[in-house]
């Protein structure tokens, strides 16, 4: 995994807060920014994933989601077809908090993987 | 189901209540639900723009422009009661094949499904709020992606103070100015305050009647009055609705001059949240069988203000009434509101319990459930009964689970009588 855009990874560390303006408009304007699904519109987003798609060579991604999170789970299959359209291949996951599953997770990154050498080669 | 079928389901049920029907009410409630659908299906042909427009969304605005807004939330509800919820299967099929998850709301999911499957006229522009519902922020640009066409979507605020509603009002100033561009007409104000006359000549009626409600024994069965909160939704600021709701309010006076139309009133309930839409006999059961009377919704509730509605100030006034409208008031903001709302109508309308339908896919009101039945049972002494359900899909709840618990609700409210006589 070269890079993430996970609600509890990197996407944290993005856009600092501006220290030139006053405080609390610098922290208000940051955590306005904050790309969450929950924020609209989607596009600004996708075109954050894009660049760090070309920033750090991608060649697929795996959209993880979490069960009952409304936000993420209608964001996904709009975030795939506009994704996929760029020729990006996604494998698209849904998990639940406490780890279960893991072995059926193993084996569709798997064959993701699979399916990414091939294309590849 | 596609449009055409949808509308000559609605002219059958019009004739069949023209034949049977005593009161002139239910037979103007779906003359005026006919008009509205078969201005959707003739936009295209008259000209007139079509808006597919969120549930919370300021119907007033669009009646001002004459352009034509099909109701999302809203025309689902009416297909799954009028033709039956089983015409979702297909929709629900296709958005699981367009890749939403199962445990999103099925409102939204059927929405899609029936945009992807041609259900649904397709609309000039599409117009959203966020008011409350998490989903609705997603689904509907999902809907603006299928559609392919422009959408404005209304940030609604969490505050009904002073700066929420400056806050709205300019949201509303940005969807006028939206909707000037897309129709290349100019907004006239003017025309906004004589639709925001009719609004509140309704908004006064609709309060009337919930006023009236509050009479011991009930003046109607609950089957009378499920419907209100829909047509008020949709037609609110046209004049059929001022008229539908004239006859209504002087029906239900009448009725109470003579006298309540059910035999007894054993218990009296307030529904919280969502009907199971697929099981509305439920509820004309319930009164027959057990003299069970649901005398008021939380949905059909107004927030707790003594203002009047200004059409002199019209977007002021529409700011301010995105509060405290039904259907809103209790779910926006805090879920004090939510809890409140639930805790005056049982105390006003002197309910002997409470029946919650949750609807699984709301995660913002089924977080309410515990907090409702707890400030119920500790401040009124009342119970809840909590349908799980949802409201479009009859297999996740089947009506006669409803009647089964129910029953063992009854028995238990029964037993609390008693105890309560002695």
């Amino acid at each position: 995994m070269v890079v993430d855009e996970l609600c509890m990874g990197t996407r944290y560390f993005w856009d600092l807060v501006d220290t030139t303006v006053s405080p609390l408009e610098g922290l208000a304007r940051r955590y306005l920014s904050l790309l969450c699904a929950r924020m609209r519109p989607s596009e600004k987003r996708f075109y954050r994933i894009m660049e760090l798609v070309k920033e750090f060579n991608v060649d697929g991604i795996i959209f993880e989601s979490i069960k009952f999170c409304d936000l993420y789970g209608h964001e996904k299959p709009l975030m795939k077809k506009k994704l996929e359209k760029e020729g990006i291949p996604v494998l698209d996951i849904d998990i639940e908090h406490g780890g279960e599953a893991l072995g059926q997770i193993r084996t569709r990154i798997q064959a993701f993987i699979e399916m990414l050498e091939g294309q590849k080669s | 189901m596609k449009m055409e079928e949808f509308i000559k389901a609605v002219e059958g049920r019009l004739q069949h209540l023209k034949s049977y029907s005593t009161r002139k009410s239910q037979e103007l409630y779906f003359e005026l639900l006919l008009e509205y659908y078969q201005a959707i299906n003739k936009a295209k042909q008259e000209g007139k723009p079509l808006a597919l427009v969120g549930v919370f969304s300021p119907k007033e605005i669009f009646y001002a422009m004459d352009i034509v807004p099909l109701d999302a939330s809203f025309h689902l509800t009416y297909v799954g009661f009028i033709g039956g919820c089983e015409v979702f299967k297909d929709y629900l099929e296709a958005a699981a094949g367009y890749g939403l998850p199962i445990e999103t709301c099925s409102i939204h999911r059927i929405l899609i499904g029936m945009v992807i499957k041609e259900a649904i006229s397709p609309p000039d522009f599409i117009v959203g709020t966020s008011h409350a519902c998490d989903g609705e922020i997603k689904a509907f640009e999902t809907l603006t992606d299928l559609c392919q066409c422009p959408d404005y979507f209304l940030d609604h605020p969490y505050r009904a103070d002073a700066e929420g509603v400056e806050y709205y009002k300019r949201e509303m100033e940005g969807l006028i100015q939206f909707l000037e561009e897309k129709t290349s007409q100019k907004f006239d104000f003017n025309k906004l305050k004589e639709v925001v006359e009719l609004s509140k000549q309704a908004t006064d009626l609709y309060r009337q009647i919930n006023e009236m409600r509050k009479a011991v024994p009930a003046p109607m069965g609950s089957g009378e009055f499920f419907g209100i909160l829909l047509l008020y939704n949709i037609l609110v600021g046209t004049p059929g609705l001022v008229k539908y709701f004239e006859i209504l309010r002087n029906e239900i006076k009448e009725q109470l001059e003579k006298g309540p139309t059910l035999d007894r009133e054993n218990f009296r309930v307030v529904f919280l949240y969502s009907f199971p839409f697929y099981a509305m006999e439920f509820f004309e059961w319930m009164e027959q069988e057990y003299g069970v009377v649901d005398v008021m919704e939380l949905m059909s509730t107004f927030g707790y203000t003594e203002e009047e509605m200004e059409p002199s100030s019209p977007l002021d006034t529409l700011a301010k009434k995105s509060f405290y409208q039904p259907l809103v008031s209790p779910i926006v903001g805090s879920t004090d509101n939510f809890v409140i709302t639930a805790l005056r109508i049982a105390r006003d309308y002197r309910a002997d319990a409470a029946f919650f339908g949750t609807h699984i896919g709301c995660k913002e009101a089924c977080a309410t459930v515990r907090i409702v039945k707890d400030t119920l049972r500790r401040e009124l002494g009342i119970p809840t009964y909590v349908i799980d359900h949802d409201p479009l899909v009859p297999s996740v709840t089947p009506p006669d689970v409803i009647k089964t618990k129910f029953e063992g609700f009854i028995e238990m409210l029964e037993d609390l009588k008693l105890e309560q006589e002695q």
